[in-house]
């Protein structure tokens, strides 16, 4: 990473920058509502600035518009009802590649990509992946809510039901796509689909398990929290972003 | 002399993965490092990229094969170069996920100058 990447990216001047940069800091950005396609094209802007030293290790916080996708190990036959019903409740229907197969994005749901060069971690794409489970499970066991990881399905679980879906792209080594977290989303329009395939179970979110509204940014704080203990970086919040 | 791209080992505990797509088709030129194949482990989608630049030769396993750690995945010859002879009767899910990784599917002899494997 460049001194004047991680100063242009983060507004951070300085010392702060300096010792950020030495210390292979992480940078994360608070973007709010974004829309699927726009925030797609950021990843990727984002991936071939990593790529080329530009930028820090980078993670995006933001929640989709209505959308559900489906990834490069999924199918359309894990949409359950017709497009134009979709289309009806402002739901679009787009083919990703990240791994992992359908699932649903929507307002209230809080969607994580990292931006991380795992050429720095061991190039270990399952530690990587188990790191990002255990991010989320602490998480929700700041607010009492004991998740587990499932041998035979991905994401995360709370009893037979999944609150956090997980699919990750690795693109020379650098990672895309993440994880998306059910805080105070409707969860109705999961019923339109198979989540990531699976039938006969269940999703949840933290509002439908505490009966209660959760202000989304003291998720996002809790999620910085765990993410620098468990995978060891220092994460600087953005002042500004380009 | 042919270079033969393999299953990567994507971390310690990594046993196999399945081919999701191929990005190059056989005849078609890559380059060191482009991303040549997409393979599934576990929620990932792994972009492998081209050890060697030349052309990619013969693809050895296919679309939705599953493939132990260090199975050949394709050939990759450099320009001039020519496949003499391939033996070995083509990838099957079954075959692949007992094969273990040091052994090859293919005997591949190429002109001039290729080492068989």
């Amino acid at each position: 990473m460049t001194l004047s990447g991680f100063q242009e990216m983060t507004g951070i001047t300085g010392g702060n920058a300096v010792s950020a940069v030495e210390s292979k800091a992480c940078c994360a950005l608070r973007l709010g509502l974004v829309g699927f396609a726009p925030a797609s094209e950021l990843q990727n802007n984002l991936v071939q600035q990593r790529l080329a030293g530009e930028i820090p290790d980078t993670l995006l916080f933001l929640q989709h518009q209505p959308v559900i996708t489906i990834g490069a190990f999924g199918g359309e036959q894990n949409i359950k009802v017709p497009r134009d019903a979709l289309e009806k409740e402002g739901i679009s229907v787009i083919h990703i590649d990240r791994g992992g197969d359908v699932t649903y994005h929507g307002p209230g749901q809080l969607v994580c990509y990292p931006i991380l060069d795992l050429k720095d971690r061991g190039r270990d794409v399952h530690q990587y992946v188990h790191d990002l489970e255990e991010v989320v499970i602490r998480t929700l066991d700041d607010y009492s809510i004991k998740a587990h990881r499932d041998t035979d399905y991905p994401g995360i679980w709370v009893g037979q039901e999944k609150i956090c879906a997980m699919g990750i792209r690795v693109v020379h080594w650098i990672t895309k796509h993440g994880f998306a977290l059910n805080i105070n989303n409707d969860l109705t329009p999961f019923s339109y689909i198979n989540p990531c395939g699976i039938t006969g179970r269940g999703v949840t979110s933290m509002r439908k398990l505490l009966n209660q509204k959760l202000e989304i940014s003291n998720v996002i704080d809790s999620i910085i929290r765990h993410f620098s203990a468990i995978l060891g970086v220092k994460v600087f919040e953005a002042t500004s972003v380009r | 002399m042919a270079t033969e791209l393999v299953m990567p080992k994507l971390g310690a505990k990594m046993t196999e993965g399945m081919i999701l797509e191929w990005k190059k088709k056989e005849g078609e030129r890559v380059d060191k490092g482009e991303s040549i194949c997409v393979i599934r482990t576990k929620k990932i989608a792994f972009e492998v990229e081209a050890p060697e630049s030349g052309i990619l030769a013969k693809i050895v396993a296919k679309k939705g094969d599953t493939v132990p750690v260090g199975g050949t995945l394709a050939y990759i010859l450099q320009e001039g170069e020519q496949l003499v002879s391939i033996t070995g009767s083509g990838i099957k899910k079954r075959e692949a996920k007992r094969r273990r990784g040091s052994e090859r599917p293919y005997a591949v002899r190429c002109f001039p100058n290729c080492q068989g494997n």
